[in-house]
């Protein structure tokens, strides 16, 4: 038998390669592991996106993990490349780097140029038959190829070029690796056997074939050209290849020789990332500059540095020397100054209000536990007020990574703050943490139905009305979708269910991450491929944030929040009113009215706390402190819910069902949370206190929760922990019980939901006492939150504020307070931009308000779908209210740009008599112009078609539980928190109505709720100050039809 | 008006070009042909200078799939053969 090992693959591609490798690197390892490779190189095209994730698992693996890249030649020619060792990993960054640099983004190509300074420590084979090489080979110029690998041997060396055969079965292989063996018989250099692997196994050929036709855009018929000829690119036996290379022995041989010169480098440990270090002023260290910026900011903040201060710094400064945090710390503190210069530059600050005053972010995440932190502007949470522990930010142990700290910025800060953190340290120094787009159930289908040829009208409306979930949860969706129902295995759609679920989760692009930053010393493009961003002016490296954690890169994420901006300006705007700024950060955190208020989800446009299901846990947990606010904001997370962990820690915070725990040592770790898992942080302490974890180990259980492919792993911690657990004394049974516990799930840290649940108060504090600005913001920062325009209107009505239709001389750019109510703004109109609505303004302060539609016209210069959709709006209401008479006006006027200078000639002999359009008209009209209705609900317009039998918001208020009701309305939001049941929100002409769907009815009436209009039979359901209809049939509701039949009733 | 000598263009004057050649093949258990029947009467396949496969249009009904073998027979004639691996059947593509 031969030995298994006798051949090792060169030449791989996994997903990474977008829309070419049709494999998951974790799949390709399993199946290595079958071979019985040693060694394997993942050669993924022009990007390392997978090079740390396959180097980490082909380690676990004991395979040795060769890392490579096919990088594309100007031309499109293809060559493979190697890393022997670190200087070698460093040149093929910097190569796969440059390939990006002068050319367009999208079609990576490499300069030559760039090659000849950047070989040492790499190994060149030449490529696919796509090689400038094999190419010329294979076409017959042998002079030529025999050139072209001269002058590779004068950049690499003789014994770095290697001429790659490759037998995949292809006409024309045979020959073509006949001449490159002659070339290289000639030139006293080496040949080498690959399979230029795009699948794991054979029967993956399929979905590779599809990618190709995707990356074209064509179907599978059209795309015979760009698709490989066989299904030969798998990955094979030592057995297979050797067969297939019996002519060239010294092929196969060479494989093993240039593992075995790979194998010193290795990713996971010889990266040496670093932090750059930031200057400090002359005659200070870095911690002592730190120390000194923290007690000038406490004698700022408390007036002096008592001991409690003093205490709490010299703990924190203990922790951030083990950890050897100063240089960390200082580099935020530099990035927290450029913030600064932007605020102060926009005009949101000022040089002489303190940094901690007025910071222009505000940190989140478990950093906001540090009082250091708060000093020096990080962050806005008094960490001693709150008494918040630093135990996960800096533990008194090990730490598995540096620890991250997020800072959260208003949007216009955020942009700016990126840009100047690449002027300050250079992009070769500063780049965005990258992150992998990936495939879900609606592109897999709209991109597998386009290459398989399916009617695109039935493809787009199953994507359209399947639930986005996984690709692979195909077959479920549309079985529960009449018009698909049974297609599953008609032919070509059994394809797609198929294909579907091989895609499922596969790599389509490299993105940017929402704000993950990289800082380094040395120049990024030593560790990691950097390339230009789709947004000019930003760099992306090709490692996402697991790889970034692998590496032991510090990531900085500079988040953008909403509500951050909307805030900023509710107060800017209650500035420019009443001549003073509300110090968000000193209202009374204790105001019951806001409590209040918050209790009786009154929550729209409040942060964290606006959601449907947030809105039916509020009146439930009662919050009425802060601490209450950090359970409010957290309890309603995915990794809490999972468990029925919300329902319980309600239950047992409002004394309904008793406080249980597993086992007394979960006390210290649960005690505060009623025995619920509410916080990340509490998953590392249970840990730690039920089974002896170190606190490095119990971090190192929770982020195993948020690996791809990671139940190897958490069953590997499984049986720890209940090892661990035994030595404790706790019996198996109730260790299980406890690590059930645990999910992989998201919830916040503690300082986390901390840091959210004060800015969800200072939001409400705004509401409640700002109602105007407040409104006026939410509507001039959208999109953000989860409500649209029409939602967030009616609710300012609710609260006083009333909404003002477009005036074409009262309206500004944005919406504006205009004497207690809302003035909608020009860029509120469909079609209407900022250098529109700025041409407008302009015009009428220079010129004076506008006299009539033909003064407007001839003034503004707009063009006609502006023109429609402000009569639509009401702008010219001021003239007169048949906006169908102003429409026919306006087309009288109307002469397109480039066309004859218009004459002012009178347009009254050609006006006609038109009926003016119904107040259903009207409405519809004005959704499509600005997606709101100012003078009323499309409800109020359709209920005297509705029975009586029909009940509003209002009526249902007083009902009791149990009370059957038949209601109406619009539907504004839906959710199914991790599948189960489905909460929905009703919007009529009075309010809302919280419906339940239980799965089994959901499942049902789910068309009926994709919908926009629905009439609901239920029962009414009270509990916990909580009140829903609880759904048992769901009809849709014709709203078009039936205004246009005046006389129909449903 | 001067004739049109050419006859009239229609789907009844399309023929396939090189179109493949049923063919009787002994070969061996890797599949590749030891004889062929050429002209009725049995040759030796004196060495097999290429193979290739092909497949293609697996989401019809009737996929392709193909081994090419290019074999020398008769002291040089080079003769292109396949096998249908669907069907089994063989075919002469080429002499």
């Amino acid at each position: 038998m031969i030995p298994t090992t006798q051949y090792v693959e060169l030449h791989c591609h996994s997903n990474y390669s977008f829309y070419q490798g049709a494999s998951f690197i974790q799949e390709i390892l399993a199946r290595a592991v079958e071979l019985g490779y040693h060694a394997l190189a993942i050669t993924d095209q022009d990007n390392l996106c997978g090079a740390m994730e396959f180097a980490q698992a082909a380690r676990s693996l004991g395979i040795q993990p060769i890392i490579g890249a096919e990088v594309t030649l100007a031309g499109g020619h293809h060559m493979t490349l190697l890393a022997e060792t670190r200087q070698g990993y460093s040149n093929l960054c910097k190569l796969i780097s440059f390939t990006r640099m002068d050319t367009d983004r999208k079609r990576p190509e490499l300069d030559h140029n760039f090659i000849v300074d950047h070989t040492q420590g790499l190994i060149f084979l030449s490529g696919c038959p796509n090689g400038e090489i094999p190419s010329l080979a294979q076409q017959g110029r042998m002079s030529e190829a025999r050139d072209m690998a001269e002058k590779y041997i004068r950049w690499f060396g003789s014994e770095n070029v290697y001429l790659e055969l490759e037998q995949n079965l292809v006409y024309g292989d045979t020959t073509r690796n006949r001449r490159l063996a002659q070339i290289a018989r000639s030139l006293g250099i080496g040949i080498v056997a690959t399979n230029n692997v795009h699948y794991h196994v054979m029967e993956r050929h399929q979905l590779q074939d599809c990618l190709v036709s995707i990356r074209h855009r064509k179907s599978l018929e059209e795309s015979h050209r760009e698709r490989r000829a066989n299904s030969q690119f798998y990955m094979k036996s030592s057995k297979q290849m050797i067969g297939l290379f019996l002519d060239y022995p010294e092929a196969i041989t060479n494989t093993l020789i240039i593992a075995d010169r790979c194998a010193s480098f290795d990713l996971t440990r010889n990266l040496d990332y670093k932090l750059p270090e930031s200057l400090v002023p002359d005659g200070l260290t870095q911690e002592s500059y730190l120390r000194h910026l923290c007690e000038q900011s406490a004698i700022r903040r408390y007036g002096f540095v008592d001991n409690r201060v003093k205490a709490r710094l010299d703990e924190e400064f203990r922790l951030i020397r083990r950890h050897n945090l100063t240089g960390f710390l200082l580099i935020y503190h530099d990035i927290i100054q450029l913030a600064r210069e932007v605020a102060i530059d926009l005009g949101l600050t000022d040089k002489g209000i303190p940094i901690e005053e007025n910071p222009p972010g505000r940190g989140r995440g478990s950093s906001v536990a540090m009082l250091v932190g708060y000093l020096i502007g990080l962050s806005h949470i008094d960490p001693l007020e709150f008494g918040l522990s630093l135990e996960r930010f800096l533990p008194d142990d090990d730490m598995a990574s540096v620890p991250d700290i997020d800072l959260d910025f208003p949007r216009n800060i955020r942009s700016q703050v990126i840009k100047r953190v690449h002027e300050k340290y250079g992009w070769e120094h500063a780049a965005l943490t990258g992150m992998i787009s990936t495939y879900k159930l609606r592109g897999a289908v709209k991109d597998l139905g386009l290459a398989l040829g399916l009617p695109m009208d039935q493809v787009d409306r199953l994507a359209k009305r399947a639930e986005p979930r996984h690709a692979s949860s195909l077959s479920t969706e549309m079985e529960a979708m009449p018009e698909f129902r049974g297609m599953t295995n008609a032919p070509i759609w059994s394809d797609l269910v198929r294909l579907s679920k091989e895609l499922d989760g596969f790599p389509k692009y490299l993105a940017q991450h929402p704000g993950g930053m990289v800082i380094g010393s040395e120049s990024l493009i030593d560790l990691v491929p950097v390339q230009p961003s789709a947004i000019e002016g930003r760099y992306i490296m090709h490692w996402d944030k697991n790889s970034i954690e692998d590496a032991g890169f510090v990531k900085i994420d500079f988040l953008s929040l909403g509500a951050l901006s909307q805030m900023q300006e509710a107060c800017y705007l209650i500035e420019s009113r009443t001549g003073h700024r509300p110090d968000l950060s000193r209202v009374d955190f204790n105001d019951q009215n806001v409590y209040d208020m918050i209790c009786q989800a009154d929550t729209i446009g409040i942060f964290q706390v606006e959601s449907a299901a947030q809105m039916q846990t509020t009146p439930r947990i009662r919050p009425r402190n802060l601490f209450d606010m950090a359970h409010q904001v957290a309890a309603v997370r995915p990794g809490v819910g999972v468990n029925d962990g919300v329902s319980q820690y309600i239950r047992r915070r409002n004394k309904v069902e008793p406080v249980i725990f597993e086992h007394p040592s979960e006390h210290r770790a649960l005690a505060r949370t009623h025995g619920v898992i509410l916080f990340q942080d509490q998953v590392n302490q249970v840990a730690i206190d039920v089974a002896g974890f170190s606190p490095l180990e119990a971090d190192q259980l929770r982020r195993a929760y948020g690996r791809r492919n990671n139940l190897d792993l958490l069953q590997a911690y499984s049986e720890k922990f209940k090892e661990g657990a035994a030595k404790r004394g706790i019996d198996e049974e109730t260790a299980k019980r406890i690590f059930a516990k645990f999910s992989g799930h998201y919830m916040f840290p503690e300082s986390h939901a901390f840091a959210f649940g004060v800015t969800a108060y200072q939001a409400a504090w705004l509401k409640l006492y700002y109602p105007l600005e407040f409104f006026v913001a939410i509507f001039n920062q959208q999109p953000m939150g989860f409500y649209n325009l029409e939602t967030l209107k009616e609710d300012a009505r609710r609260h006083g504020i009333q909404v003002l239709k477009i005036d074409m001389n009262l309206s500004w750019e944005k919406c504006i307070p205009e004497d207690g109510a809302l003035r909608l703004g020009f860029l509120n109109v469909r079609k209407v931009g900022p250098t529109t609505a700025r041409a407008i303004i302009e015009s009428r302060n220079n010129n004076g308000l506008f006299t009539s539609v033909a003064d407007f016209m001839k003034r503004s210069g707009l063009h006609k779908q502006a023109l429609d959709n402000l009569a639509d709006a009401g702008a010219f209401d001021s003239i007169t209210h048949d906006r169908r008479a102003l429409r026919w006006e306006i087309g009288l006027l109307y002469n397109p740009i480039k066309s004859q200078i218009p004459l002012s000639l009178p347009t009254e002999q050609d006006m006609i008599g038109l009926d003016p359009p119904s107040d259903w008209e009207t409405m519809q009209r004005e959704y499509m112009a600005v997606d709101l209705h100012t003078n009323g609900h499309i409800m109020a317009n359709l209920r005297k078609r509705l029975g009586k039998s029909i009940l509003t918001s209002k009526d249902i208020v007083g009902l009791d539980h149990g009370t059957k009701v038949t209601v109406a309305g619009l539907i504004i939001r839906r959710q199914q928190p991790l599948g189960k049941s489905v909460y929905v929100t009703l919007e009529d002409e009075y309010g809302h109505i919280s419906m339940i769907l239980w799965p089994r009815i959901y499942q049902k009436l789910r068309e009926v709720f994709k919908e926009p209009l629905v009439i609901a039979d239920g029962y009414i359901s009270r509990r916990e100050g909580t009140m829903n209809v609880v759904v048992t049939y769901a009809s849709v509701m014709p709203p078009i039809q039936v205004a246009l039949n005046p006389r129909s009733t449903f | 008006m001067v004739k049109n000598a050419r006859k009239k263009s229609g789907t009844s004057n399309i023929r396939p070009l090189n179109k493949p050649l049923a063919i009787a093949v002994r070969y061996r258990d890797d599949g590749s042909p030891t004889t062929l029947k050429l002209r009725d009467r049995w040759v030796d396949v004196e060495s097999l200078t290429d193979m290739w496969k092909i497949e293609d249009e697996w989401w019809r009904k009737q996929p392709i799939a193909r081994s090419y073998y290019q074999c020398i027979v008769d002291k040089g004639i080079i003769v292109t053969v396949f096998q249908d691996l669907h069907t089994r059947n063989w075919y002469m593509q080429r002499m």
